[in-house]
C-alpha cells in the first residue's frame, strides 16, 4: 500500500460525461468489483490500477456543467478518454459532442476516445432513443486514426455497459489498455493469469486500491 | 422542613433582615441617584464587572440557595442579573447572563411570596420577597428581551475556541452551528419563511429541480437516514426551497452533500438557514455559475502557499495539482474527501471561524505531506499521496460511527492506518 504513493502512472485514463450518467459507478465496478451507491463527484477523483507491468491512473470527473472549466486540467496528457452517456437519456449522448469535444484538445494527440453507454440494464430495446449504430458511428468519428484492420479485429471503441450487472465493464477497460499499452501474448498469459486469480484480494492488500480524493 | 436547628435559626434571621429592608423609608430623588452611584460601585466590586457594564437597578430580595433563603440584593444590569448577599460571615453570589436565561416566571404563593423563577439551561433559580415584584419582573423581562434582540447568545472567548477545536459533542453540534453561523438569528427574524417558500416552490419544475432530483440519492447514500423517503424528502425540500430563494445559485452539486450532513444534526428549517449562511455569508459565490467564488479562493490558496509553504509552491504549480484538489476540498468543506467523523469536526471550526478554516486545514494537509509531494514526478502520484493521507486521518474521540461513503471505502484498511498513523483532525486546524 505504501508503494502506491510512489508509483508513476504509465497511462492516464479520464472519464467524461454528463452528471449522473454513472461515471464513478463504472470505475468502481471495474476496480472494486462491486456496485455501490455513490456520492455525487465534486471536482475530481482518482484511482490506481495495475495492468500487467504497468500502472494505470484513472481520473474521474464531476459531471456538473459548473465544473466543466476544470476538465482541461484533467485531460492534460491523457492517453485515453472514456466518454460516458446514459443509454436511456439521449440528451447525455448529445452532450458528448457539444460539451466534451473541445475539452479533449488538452489530451494527447493520439488519445483514444471510447464511447460508452451506461445503464444498459435499464434499456428497453423497443423504446431506446440512442441506437448502437449511432454510438458506434460517433466512436469512429472521434477516432479517425484507427485503421479499419484494427477495428475489424478488435471492434470499434464503443461499448454498452452495466455497472449494476457487471456487463461489458471489464471488456471496455481491457480494450483501452490493450490498445494503449499492448501486452504480448506471453505477458498477457502471465499477468492475466495472475490478476484474474488474485484480483479481489489485491484490491484490499496491495495495488488496485481505489483512491478517491478530490 | 428544616433539617437542623441551625438552619431554622438562619431562616429566622434572614426573615428579620428582609423585613427590616422592606420598611426602609421612601427616598428623595437625589438620594436615589446617590444610591445608584454607591450600588454601581458595589455591583462592580462584588461581581468584578467592567466599567462598561451599566447597572440599571437593584432590588432587595431573597435568593433561595438550597433550602435557605438568603437575604440580599438583586442587581440588574444591561447584560447580567446578579445577586449578592453577605450575612453572618457567609457570602452568596450569583451571576447570570440575560442571554443564558431561557425562561422568566412570576409567582406568588405561601411558600414563595412575590417570587420570580429564573431558568437557564442548567438550573432554576428562585427569588422571593420582592417588594415591587411586578416592576422588577417587567424590568427583567425587558432586559432579557434586549439581550435576545442584540443576538448575543455566546461570547467568542479563548475557551470557546479551544472547546470547538476539541470537537463539539454530537448532541450540541447542531445548536452550536446555528449560533456560530448566525443562522439562529436569521431564523428567529424570519418566522414561517421556510414553510412559506416550501409551499411556493412545491410543484414547480426547473433545471435546478431536475438536478436536485438526480442527486438526492447521491448524498451520503451509505447513511441510513438517506435510505428512506423521510430523509430524501427533507433533503429535496431544503434544496428546492433554497433554489427558489436564490435563483442566482439555484442548485450546484456539493450543496447536496453539505445539506445531507446538516440534516443529520439539525431540523429541516434549521438546515435551510445553515445552508443559507453557507451559500450567502460564509462561502459567497461558491455555488453559483462556474463556481467562481471557489475559483477565486483557489487563487488565494495559491498565494497562501507561496507565503507559508514556499518550497512547495513551484512544485504544485508544475503538477497542476491545486485546481484538482481544491474544488472538492472547498466546495464540500472536506465532507467528501475525509472520513465523515473527522470532517464534521472541521465543520465545527468552519461555522465558528468561517472560510479561513478551510485555508488553514488545506495548508496543514499540504505541509504534513510536503516531503512526499516534493518527491512526486507527476500529478497522479501526488494525488495518491494526498488520498492516502486523507484516508489515514481519523478521529479517535468521535462517538459518530464512521459512515462509509465514496471517499474512503477500502483504499486503506481502517485498523492498519489507525495504528500506524495517528492523525487527529484537531491538529490540522
Amino acid at each position: 500500500m505504501s508503494q502506491s504513493g510512489k508509483r508513476k502512472a504509465d497511462l492516464k485514463v479520464i472519464i467524461l460525461g454528463d452528471y449522473a450518467v454513472g461515471k464513478t459507478s463504472l470505475i468502481c465496478r471495474y476496480i472494486d468489483g462491486t456496485f455501490r451507491k455513490q456520492d455525487s463527484t465534486v471536482g475530481a477523483a482518482f484511482f490506481f490500477k495495475p495492468w500487467g507491468p504497468y500502472n494505470i491512473a484513472v481520473w474521474d470527473t464531476a459531471g456538473d456543467e459548473r465544473y466543466s472549466g476544470l476538465s482541461h486540467f484533467y485531460c492534460r496528457s491523457a492517453g485515453a478518454a472514456i466518454l460516458a452517456f446514459d443509454l436511456n437519456c439521449p440528451k447525455t449522448f448529445e452532450s458528448l459532442w457539444a460539451r466534451f469535444g473541445s475539452i479533449l484538445d488538452a489530451a494527447n494527440e493520439d488519445c483514444l476516445k471510447v464511447v460508452v453507454g451506461t445503464k444498459s440494464d435499464e434499456v428497453d430495446e423497443k423504446t431506446r432513443d440512442v441506437s448502437s449504430e449511432e454510438g458506434r458511428r460517433l466512436a469512429l468519428e472521434l477516432n479517425p486514426d484507427l485503421d479499419e484492420a484494427y477495428i475489424e479485429k478488435a471492434g470499434a471503441p464503443y461499448f454498452e455497459t452495466s455497472a449494476l450487472d457487471n456487463k461489458n465493464v471489464t471488456e471496455m477497460f481491457e480494450y483501452i489498455f490493450q490498445r494503449c499499452l499492448p501486452l504480448s501474448a506471453d505477458q498477457h498469459r502471465r499477468y492475466k493469469g495472475k490478476t484474474s486469480t488474485i484480483d479481489l484480494l489485491e484490491q484490499s492488500s496491495d495495488g488496485g486500491g481505489r483512491k478517491k480524493c478530490c | 422542613a428544616f433539617e437542623t436547628e441551625d438552619e431554622a435559626t438562619e431562616f429566622i434571621k434572614c426573615k428579620i433582615e428582609s423585613l427590616l429592608a422592606n420598611v426602609e423609608p421612601p427616598k428623595e430623588e437625589d438620594v436615589e441617584v446617590e444610591d445608584l452611584r454607591t450600588s454601581t460601585k458595589k455591583f462592580r466590586k462584588y461581581f468584578n464587572m467592567p466599567k462598561e457594564e451599566k447597572l440599571v437597578n437593584h432590588y432587595s430580595c431573597s435568593y433561595w440557595k438550597g433550602n435557605i433563603p438568603r437575604q440580599g440584593w438583586m442587581y440588574l444590569s444591561v447584560n447580567h442579573m446578579c445577586f449578592y448577599s453577605f450575612l453572618m460571615g457567609r457570602e452568596a453570589k450569583l451571576i447570570l447572563r440575560w442571554a443564558d436565561i431561557t425562561k422568566l416566571e412570576r409567582g406568588n404563593n405561601m411558600l414563595l411570596p412575590d417570587s420570580v423563577k429564573v431558568s437557564t439551561r442548567d438550573a432554576d433559580h428562585y427569588f422571593s420577597m420582592l417588594l415591587h415584584s411586578k416592576e422588577t419582573f417587567d424590568l427583567m423581562e425587558q432586559l432579557a428581551n434586549m439581550a435576545m434582540k442584540q443576538g448575543m447568545c455566546m461570547y467568542r472567548t479563548h475557551n470557546t475556541q479551544e472547546l470547538v477545536l476539541k470537537g463539539i459533542p454530537d448532541n450540541l453540534r447542531g445548536e452550536m452551528w446555528m449560533v456560530f453561523s448566525g443562522a439562529l438569528n436569521e431564523m428567529a427574524t424570519h418566522p414561517n419563511y421556510y414553510a412559506d417558500i416550501v409551499k411556493q416552490s412545491a410543484g414547480h419544475s426547473s433545471i435546478a429541480t431536475d438536478e436536485i432530483e438526480r442527486d438526492l440519492h447521491r448524498s451520503l447514500p451509505e447513511h441510513p437516514a438517506f435510505q428512506n423517503d423521510l430523509g430524501i424528502s427533507a433533503l429535496r425540500r431544503v434544496l428546492t426551497a433554497y433554489a427558489w430563494r436564490n435563483p442566482n445559485i439555484g442548485y450546484c452539486q456539493a450543496m447536496n452533500i453539505v445539506t445531507s450532513v446538516l440534516l443529520l444534526y439539525v431540523s429541516e428549517e434549521e438546515a435551510f438557514w445553515l445552508l443559507t449562511a453557507v451559500c450567502e455569508r460564509l462561502l459567497p459565490d461558491y455555488y453559483n455559475t462556474k463556481v467562481v467564488g471557489a475559483l477565486i479562493d483557489q487563487g488565494v490558496f495559491e498565494d497562501l502557499i507561496s507565503e507559508y509553504l514556499p518550497s512547495l509552491h513551484d512544485k504544485l504549480e508544475t503538477l497542476g495539482l491545486l485546481s484538482m484538489i481544491s474544488l472538492a476540498w472547498f466546495l464540500t468543506i472536506f465532507l467528501s474527501v475525509m472520513p465523515f467523523n473527522c470532517a464534521v469536526n472541521i465543520l465545527d471550526c468552519f461555522f465558528y471561524d468561517g472560510a479561513r478554516v478551510i485555508f488553514q486545514v488545506s495548508l496543514a494537509i499540504l505541509d504534513m505531506r510536503r516531503q512526499e509531494l516534493l518527491a512526486c514526478r507527476e500529478d497522479g502520484e501526488a494525488m495518491a499521496v494526498l488520498c492516502e493521507f486523507m484516508d489515514s486521518v481519523h478521529n479517535s474521540n468521535s462517538s459518530t460511527p464512521n459512515i462509509i461513503h465514496t471517499a474512503n471505502s477500502n483504499g486503506v484498511s481502517q485498523d492498519k492506518s489507525a495504528a500506524a498513523k495517528e492523525v487527529s483532525v484537531t491538529n490540522c486546524s
